[in-house]
């Protein structure tokens, strides 16, 4: 049995602009548990990246506030009331960040070797010699080839593949029980994605590191999640296994995200199957279901009333209101699914 | 079926090289041959610093050639001004990658629409204007109010369909896509490649479509040609590329694309290939994947390989075959 890292429990996040307040996310639950990558797909502005910088404390006030009602805890302990001097023992050390873009995640005028470091000496009573060679050791678990000489070099030096393992060595640097990909390979072409990919793999079963995994490419999803969040308009809109997910999704905006990509097998040009219009202002959310406006389905219901979670299975959720007995008697359907495929 | 069709672009043995101050040539594009033919898309792929947009740009004419020749119609186009280059201009137009940056800020989107018209002196007088630019965005799918409105108050999928738009108003035959979905988010993409093939459908367009989403070239191709440090190492139907790769760059580069389906991605071999990409600054004669190839031999690393029709238009630039 895996142990519980990481539990989010009704996150709700805003941002206080001159245009009004946003509000980003909009009560995200999830766990998260020893050796496990959980993976958060949605578009942009659905509140992925939003989630996970409140799981590093990243949210910054007085324009952004994490309101009163959320809770996250990390390894049993409730890490949103943690004061500065906690919070800098956890960052790097208990948990570790891969940001999106390694062009602009390393600082331009620090040598290589020196940024790696900084987290090792920050966090650990060691000497600098052991320090770097640690560095060197971080290095080649990376695959970086020459660490010693790579070292002394400065970012502009590497290709922008080996600059994301760099920053995968910074976030190895401590050995973190919970590991946060914001994208990691989104700035990427495909065969240094792949390389990318295999490394991390590596490491999480290595390491037995906990992952969470955001990303909008269901392709990386369904090679390296085990479980998967899919988010919308600030909510978790369904929530299961890697399998569940794929194989029968129970939410319309998850079946319709995964007919959106074109497989190799498909005929070309055929039309794809589009999802119209454009996620909500977050502004002014919605009053029901995020996704109804753009959702073929939307019952009258759907408009006024957010959906709440319907269990499927141990692992699987989706809040929909298809999933309702009144809907399932009116339409005559057993399964959620049925109604997907007819379309 | 292309074999019947006549050839619209013609790119022979193009090359463009940038020099670099000290360091010598770029060579971005280096001797590349394919022709396009009419009504087809043709899609060009290949990772980032292939050349593949520098390819698209030199045939547009927003770079001048450094050799080779260009025709389009049967005319030569590498070299153009004036009337010519005016003649050109109105037969092909552009979308560009970058929803966000590439329409003036301070335009009004009618205006940006109407631009085009105005250099050609196409639908003369206010009123078959404003028309045709209400034409233009009921087919992108935007509404007639939109006219009125500026970029910034468009979410990205809008944008480019605003760029569709402009490319469109001057009733251009050849348009080269560089990009056109890799700014967007997935569920907005769909929109904006099924708009692309419906547009072809009805208006008969010939495109250039430049990408490095490998599914979505398949998806919307003819044929696919595939770049590598700018040279073109295969080209073929795009079906028959797909399911048969015969240069091994190209079959590596398949096999790295994630499928959105957990029981093949899980099982699928990644062909691994080792390095990187090498500096396209000053290369010597010899194959440019020969330091990264699996199946190099001696005679890769001195002799560039041709492109060879190994039949059924399937070419090939491979010392294998």
């Amino acid at each position: 049995m895996t142990k519980q890292l990481l539990e989010v429990n009704n996150l709700r996040i805003s941002f206080h602009t001159y245009a009004g307040e946003v509000q980003a996310v909009r009560g995200v639950s999830f766990k998260v548990s020893e050796g496990e990558c959980m993976a958060i797909v949605g578009e942009s502005g659905s509140g992925k990246t939003v989630t996970s910088k409140a799981v590093l404390g990243l949210i910054e006030p007085p324009s952004g506030e994490v309101k009163a009602t959320s809770s996250i805890t990390f390894a049993g302990q409730e890490i949103l009331n943690f004061s500065d001097r906690q919070w800098r023992n956890y960052r790097g050390k208990d948990a570790a960040m891969i940001f999106q873009d390694p062009m602009t995640s390393l600082n331009p005028t620090m040598k290589i070797g020196r940024q790696i470091m900084e987290n090792i000496l920050l966090h650990n009573k060691i000497s600098r010699q052991e320090a770097r060679q640690r560095t060197v050791e971080l290095l080649q678990m990376v695959n970086i080839p020459n660490p010693e000489e790579r070292l002394t070099q400065y970012p502009y030096e590497f290709s922008g593949g080996m600059r994301q393992r760099v920053v995968i060595a910074i976030a190895l640097a401590c050995k973190p029980r919970l590991m946060i990909a914001d994208e990691p390979t989104t700035a990427l072409d495909v065969t240094i994605q792949a390389q990318i990919l295999q490394l991390l793999r590596n490491i999480q079963q290595q390491e037995h590191t906990a992952v969470i995994m955001i990303t909008h490419d269901l392709g990386v999803v369904a090679g390296m999640a085990d479980f998967i969040s899919v988010m919308y308009a600030g909510r978790i809109v369904e929530q299961g296994s890697v399998i569940e997910i794929f194989n029968h999704p129970q939410h319309p905006y998850t079946s319709a995200l995964l007919k959106a990509v074109p497989s190799l097998s498909q005929p070309n040009k055929a039309p794809l199957q589009i999802i119209p219009g454009t996620p909500p202002d977050m502004i002014a959310p919605p009053q029901g279901c995020g996704f109804a406006s753009r959702c073929q389905y939307c019952m009258k219901i759907c408009q006024q009333r957010d959906p709440a979670y319907t269990r499927l299975s141990d692992t699987h959720q989706a809040a929909c209101w298809l999933h309702e007995a009144q809907a399932r008697t009116a339409f005559g359907y057993q399964d959620v699914s049925e109604v997907f495929n007819h379309a | 079926m292309p074999e019947n069709k006549s050839k619209l672009v013609q790119v022979e043995h193009l090359k463009k090289y940038f020099t670099i101050r000290k360091k010598g040539q770029l060579m971005a594009v280096d001797d590349v041959s394919f022709d396009i033919y009419r009504g087809e898309t043709f899609g060009l792929v290949g990772e980032s610093g292939c050349g593949k947009t520098t390819c698209g740009r030199t045939i547009i004419g927003l770079y001048p050639a450094t050799s080779g020749h260009l025709y389009y119609d049967g005319k030569d186009i590498t070299h153009l001004s004036g009337a010519q280059a005016h003649w050109f201009k109105k037969r092909a137009q552009m979308i560009f990658q970058d929803p966000y940056a590439s329409l003036n800020p301070r335009m009004t989107v009618g205006d940006i629409i109407a631009e085009g018209m105005e250099n050609f002196g196409l639908y003369p007088g206010a009123r078959p204007r404003q028309q045709r630019i209400q034409e233009l965005l009921g087919l992108v799918g935007l509404n007639k109010e939109h006219a009125n409105r500026f970029p910034h108050e468009f979410s990205g999928g809008q944008r480019q369909r605003i760029g569709i738009a402009r490319a469109l108003a001057v009733d251009p035959e050849f348009i080269i896509c560089d990009e056109p979905i890799s700014a967007l988010d997935v569920s907005i993409q769909a929109q904006v490649v099924n708009l692309l093939i419906r547009l072809q459908q009805e208006l008969g367009l010939t495109y250039l479509f430049i990408a490095h989403d490998l599914s979505m070239v398949k998806h919307i191709s003819d044929r696919v040609a595939v770049m590598y440090m700018g040279h073109l190492v295969e080209l073929a139907a795009s079906d028959a590329l797909y399911s048969q790769p015969l240069h091994p760059y190209t079959q590596a580069l398949l096999s790295a694309i994630p499928i959105p389906d957990p029981r093949i991605e899980r099982q699928k071999n990644v062909l691994p290939l080792e390095g990187e990409v090498g500096s396209p600054i000053n290369c010597q004669p010899g194959c440019r994947f020969a330091s990264r190839c699996p199946r190099a031999m001696a005679r890769c690393h001195q002799e560039t390989p041709e492109l060879k029709d190994l039949g059924a238009r399937h070419l090939v630039a491979c010392h294998l075959y």
